[in-house]
């Protein structure tokens, strides 16, 4: 028998059972969550959803997520901080715009925590999204729509949803926005 | 240790690149050594002459299928970890009539012109020179293009969402199709053998 026909017997025969393997979980779920989606989970059962905020500790005095936790920010030792009863739960890392969470991530990924996300510069992430969300005058029906469900979020967590012109200029600065949110007494 | 080996911790990002490096070098060697560096080997492709092209690419599809399935199905490789690039469904397809023109017209693609460039042959280097202008180009020219670069996102999609079918279903149809595909493949090669 030829090398050909040997290899085109053993893929059919792999290519038949896997027609009796069923399914497998999907490629390129990406590990990130966004800040709308740590909200619907929070909004939904908070109990269900475990924050753990690596930056250090001047950073999430000045501002961290609902709920969150101060956690290490050595792979590791994040790793051994997670009790077994969290392993169930969603868990969000949440971190700055560098790499950190990430690796974080994937550190809880290797350890089995499967329902690990992680939400890069999640302060912006988290003003943008759902204390101050801004929808832009004359959106499509569709956009609209979206942002209803968005603005009710930050309604829920004490933000302050809204609609600008277009023309107006967006805010760019994550600490003018931070000392906006306070302004107007946020209750969070 | 389970694959993928990156995000495994298998190797940092130095170690990546060199394995990269050495999985380009070893790819680039069976692609010359297969004959695919041949501008008029891939060219018999278009004009059903030689189907060197479509037997190696879905030998190609096939043993990464089984492998990708069956490794994700014994847990040594953590599927979900796998980047998977987002679909766009009008620039893609427009991108594909643009690289299937310029694939006939050069007798090489993209790949195959950096192998046939490294064999010295002419033609593979010209081919690289046009690529590398091409891309230069689409960089420069971006603005006018942002818009149908970015139409019609469908996201990370895989085609067992997309028809609603469990992956090891598609698996069995695609070896299937592919082992059906090498016997009409080779029947046409003997054809125009006759």
């Amino acid at each position: 028998m030829s090398t050909n026909r040997t290899l085109a017997i053993v893929a059919g025969a792999l290519g038949a059972l896997a027609l009796f393997g069923g399914d497998t979980p999907a490629p390129g779920a990406p590990g990130t969550i966004t800040a709308l989606e740590v909200a619907r989970a929070l909004h939904a059962d908070p109990e269900a959803v475990r924050i753990l905020d690596v930056r250090d500790r001047a950073a999430f005095d000045e501002y961290h997520l609902p709920r969150a936790l101060l956690a290490p920010s050595d792979p590791n030792a994040l790793v051994a901080s997670l009790g077994e009863h969290a392993r169930g739960d969603l868990v969000v890392i949440a971190g700055g715009p560098d790499g950190e969470p990430r690796a974080a991530w994937l550190a809880l990924r290797r350890a089995g925590v499967v329902g690990a996300r992680y939400l890069p510069d999640a302060t912006a992430a988290w003003l943008d999204a759902i204390v101050s969300p801004v929808l832009v005058a004359g959106a499509d029906p569709r956009t609209r729509a979206a942002w209803e469900e968005q603005a009710e979020l930050s309604r829920y967590f004490g933000g302050f949803p809204r609609v600008r012109a277009a023309a107006e200029r967006p805010a760019d600065d994550v600490a003018d926005r931070l000392r906006q949110a306070r302004r107007r007494g946020c209750a969070f | 240790m389970n694959a993928p080996l990156y995000e495994a911790g298998a190797f940092g990002e130095t170690g990546a690149l060199l394995f990269a490096l050495g999985l380009g070098v070893v790819f680039g060697w069976f692609l010359e050594r297969g004959g695919l560096g041949n501008a008029n080997k891939l060219a018999g492709q278009f004009y059903l002459t030689d189907m060197t092209v479509f037997k190696v690419m879905f030998s190609a599809i096939v043993t990464t299928l089984l492998g990708v399935y069956w490794l994700s199905k014994l847990g040594w490789l953590d599927l979900p970890l796998v980047f998977l690039p987002p679909t766009y469904l009008v620039p893609q397809l427009l991108g594909g009539v643009v690289f299937g023109i310029g694939f006939v017209m050069g007798g090489l693609c993209p790949g195959t012109s950096c192998v046939s460039a490294s064999t010295g042959k002419v033609d593979g280097l010209l081919v690289v020179l046009g690529m590398l202008c091409g891309v230069f180009a689409f960089n420069e020219l971006f603005p006018l293009f942002e818009g149908v670069y970015r139409a019609t996102p469908m996201g990370s999609v895989t085609i067992p969402e997309l028809l609603g079918v469990p992956f090891g279903a598609v698996v069995f149809a695609i070896v299937a199709i592919a082992i059906a595909g090498f016997r009409a493949a080779e029947r046409i090669e003997a054809r125009g053998r006759a």
